[in-house]
């Protein structure tokens, strides 16, 4: 990114304000943690993805077994 | 039950910040709150609308989470041990929402001086999305696991910026 990343200090006992650059090894933790975060959603996401299906999958086959789709939905919740 | 709040700290960003860090909090409190009203900055990387939070500094294996998170048609929860941070998803308002529009986040902080483990409680949540057309809302209890007294908190974006007009306010709490 081109922008200068900064962190803001805020000091309690004084009330003094610092906006310090970051630093190189800052700015590659926060890359990290961004490509951690991804990482974790995704897998979040994949998960919750495959519980819909199976989900699906179960409700579709209550059909077969004579189930309306509104009983087997309610099965299902 | 607590009957008095102070107010320590009060800031709002003028300008875009990847990194706040209130430094300094005095340890004359029973408890704090921060209550926390922020927006990522706009066109500054991908957005991963999360915040990170570190206290004292500490990017130990020290935190742990668990929260309940939910977002329009989704609920879900997770657990998150020996992390370097406590990572806060989906938390803030992003570029691509509404215009202006801030999420809200307050950590409240019970026993930050004492010389146990630490837990703490995270709420978070915005109702404003608009090119998802959603809305999230997320509760984390955590833990940090030091015996110091927290003095500091960090919060991060990742790999982003917290928009100018985000504003963190700090309170004290005493219990007498």
């Amino acid at each position: 990114m081109s922008e200068i990343l900064t962190r803001l200090e805020i000091n309690c006992e004084t009330g003094e304000q610092t906006i310090i650059p970051l630093t190189a090894e800052e700015i590659a933790q926060m890359e990290a943690d961004r490509i951690a975060y991804e990482e974790a959603q995704a897998a979040a996401q994949a998960e919750t993805d495959a519980k819909e299906a199976a989900r699906q999958s179960g409700i579709a086959k209550l059909m077969v077994l004579g189930l309306t789709e509104e009983e087997a939905q309610a099965l299902a919740k | 039950m607590a009957n008095t709040y102070t107010l320590i700290s009060s800031t709002t960003l003028a300008s875009a910040n990847g990194t706040v860090t209130i430094s300094s909090i005095p340890s004359t409190y029973s408890d704090l709150i921060i209550a926390i009203s922020a927006r990522m900055g706009s066109g500054s990387g991908t957005s991963p609308y999360a915040v990170n939070i570190t206290i004292n500094g500490d990017g130990a294996s020290n935190y742990s989470r668990t929260p309940l998170f939910t977002e329009t048609g989704v609920v879900y929860s997770l657990r998150t041990a020996n992390a370097a941070n406590v990572l806060v998803e989906k938390a803030l308002a992003g570029p691509d929402q509404t215009a202006n529009s801030f999420s809200n986040i307050q950590v409240y902080l019970p026993g930050y001086t004492s010389s146990s483990s630490k837990p703490f409680f995270i709420s978070a949540g915005n109702s404003h999305a608009l090119a998802q057309n959603d809305g999230r809302n997320g509760i984390h209890a955590c833990l940090w696991r030091n015996s110091a007294t927290i003095s500091s908190i960090t919060f991060a974006t990742a790999g982003n910026t917290m928009a100018a007009g985000s504003s963190f306010y700090v309170y004290g709490i005493k219990n007498s």
